[in-house]
């Protein structure tokens, strides 16, 4: 090797390794873990999960107590049509359960609730879901329902825009997925947009283990 | 309108998307490139000197209309923010197809003018020693794959130029120990050029295996990109490896045959062949210029 190819290989050599460090972290918003090794964002004041009867996408009414009681249960607020991030969080949680063994997902629920009632019927939902696991549940009901809902949660209202020349409107939501835990029925995290399919997984198993008893 | 083919985060649909950089970089390559012709090309002396010329004008622009084509709607825009097979496709593309088909299409008398005598040719001479030109395209790829780089360069129009310009570089690097259009900046022999790009070949193994075994998407940008159909970000970064081992060898390897037959074929009948690249021929006719002899480094 030449005086001038050396300085060069050892370059390459220490960028490749640097790189090769830098591949888990990617991303300018990566979560950073609490003490309690949990990924999601801590909820400065955790909020008990509603007591609120929705319709699901079989039209089957569906107590969110009864049903997810003393259950991990993931909750996320968008509605069908939308174009970006409604559908590519729930590809990524159907990708996350396709690689967790279903001694975990079994004892998760995820729910979609949706923000647009008005075009989100049932059977709206249901097409929807087919696109994900067979296990998700999407939840439709009276807008002010809903509303009041989130109000509860600490969530944002949905914003409605005005419809284009097709009817077709974009409706404002928030982004990020909350979940509740088992022990309490509480929600204790938030996952916000951007979280990856790495994160989610490395939370359901730990949150599903018990992992965050030891929350502070 | 927007500048340069940038992740975005908008539904993908099959409406044509503009990008005023990529077309002013295309139309400004190929209008300098036929100002150059008619303004410092020598006279045709010959009809085969005709021929050539047509030859490497052809190359010339098809290697612009190839990039364009890689930094524009639909292949641009669905590989810089959606499909990381069709990124690494854009890479193949401009690395391995657009910069040889440059450097075909560059004259002796253009390449003189772009490559002064000095400093700008020193450092030709120096790449077009095949290791330090193999050091320099890898480092330019590993570090424009590695998702701490990728994802913040291709989040706006800027960075995503400079990825795609800086892959342009990385090939015309890669290429200039093989196809060098200057006699002064002599092509590695024949047996050495197909060692060099068999080494070029085997090298992309590494970051390709990255891609291909990784268990989740390694790249934020195309796991939270609206999804394009029913394709899952792990399954396309899976094609992507594929793509950046078997598309890229397929070609290298192309490359080699053909240098390989010319070779073998220079050996049987060595008084004809005075080049083991037919495209440095134009050299004899060329202000009656005999290129520099071949060196083994």
């Amino acid at each position: 090797m030449t005086m001038t190819a050396r300085p060069l290989a050892l370059a390459l050599a220490g960028l490749g390794l640097l790189l090769l460090a830098g591949c888990e972290t990617g991303g300018a918003d990566a979560l950073e873990a609490g003490q309690d090794g949990i990924l999601g964002v801590p909820l400065e004041e955790p909020v008990a999960k509603p007591d609120v009867v929705l319709t699901d996408h079989h039209g089957e009414p569906f107590d969110l107590r009864a049903e997810t009681d003393g259950e991990l249960t993931l909750a996320f607020f968008g509605y069908a049509s939308c174009p970006d991030i409604c559908p590519v969080h729930m590809a990524n949680l159907t990708s996350v359960f396709d690689r967790l063994p279903s001694t975990v997902t079994d004892r998760i629920n995820v729910l979609f609730v949706t923000t647009d009632p008005a075009r989100d019927t049932p059977e709206a939902l249901e097409g929807f879901m087919g696109s994900f696991d067979s296990d998700f549940v999407g939840l439709t009901g009276d807008l002010d329902e809903i509303v009041d809902l989130m109000t509860e949660l600490n969530l944002p209202r949905p914003v409605f825009e005005e419809p284009d020349d097709d009817g077709f409107y974009e409706v404002g939501h928030p982004a990020q997925v909350l979940a509740f835990l088992p022990d309490d029925d509480h929600a204790h995290y938030a996952y916000p947009w951007g979280t990856r399919q790495s994160d989610f997984t490395h939370d359901l198993r730990a949150l599903v283990d018990g992992a965050a008893a030891a929350r502070p | 309108m927007e500048w340069w083919c940038a992740a975005t985060e908008q539904a993908w649909d099959w409406t044509p998307r503009f990008y005023l950089g990529s077309w002013l970089f295309t139309l400004s390559l190929l209008g300098a490139y036929a100002l150059a012709w008619r303004r410092l090309a020598p006279p045709v002396v010959s009809e085969e000197r005709r021929r050539r010329n047509r030859r490497k004008i052809t190359a010339f622009v098809v290697g612009a209309l190839v990039f364009h084509a890689s930094v524009d709607w639909p292949i641009g825009t669905l590989g810089a923010g959606y499909l990381a097979s069709v990124g690494m496709l854009r890479f193949i593309l401009i690395t391995l197809v657009v910069a040889p088909l440059l450097l075909k299409g560059t004259p002796v008398w253009l390449a003189r003018r772009l490559l002064p005598e000095g400093r700008v040719r020193d450092a030709a001479r120096m790449l077009a020693r095949g290791l330090p030109a193999l050091v320099i395209f890898n480092a330019i790829a590993l570090s424009t794959h590695a998702p701490a780089f990728a994802d913040p360069l291709l989040s706006s129009p800027v960075g995503a130029m400079v990825m795609d310009l800086s892959w342009l570089l990385g090939g015309l690097v890669l290429w200039m120990p093989v196809l060098s259009p200057l006699p002064e900046v002599p092509r590695l022999s024949t047996p050495v050029a197909m060692a060099y790009l068999f080494a070029q070949s085997v090298l992309p193994t590494i970051p390709a295996s990255f891609l291909t075994f990784a268990e989740y998407p390694l790249y934020s940008t195309f796991e939270l990109a609206p999804r394009v159909g029913t394709i899952d970000p792990t399954l396309d970064q899976r094609n992507a490896g594929l793509i950046m081992k078997i598309v890229a060898g397929f070609i290298l390897w192309g490359r080699i045959a053909v240098l390989w037959f010319r070779w073998a074929a220079s050996q049987e009948r060595p008084d004809e062949v005075t080049s083991p690249d037919l495209d440095f021929d134009e050299l004899l006719d060329e202000e009656g210029m005999r290129p520099a002899p071949e060196v083994d480094r």
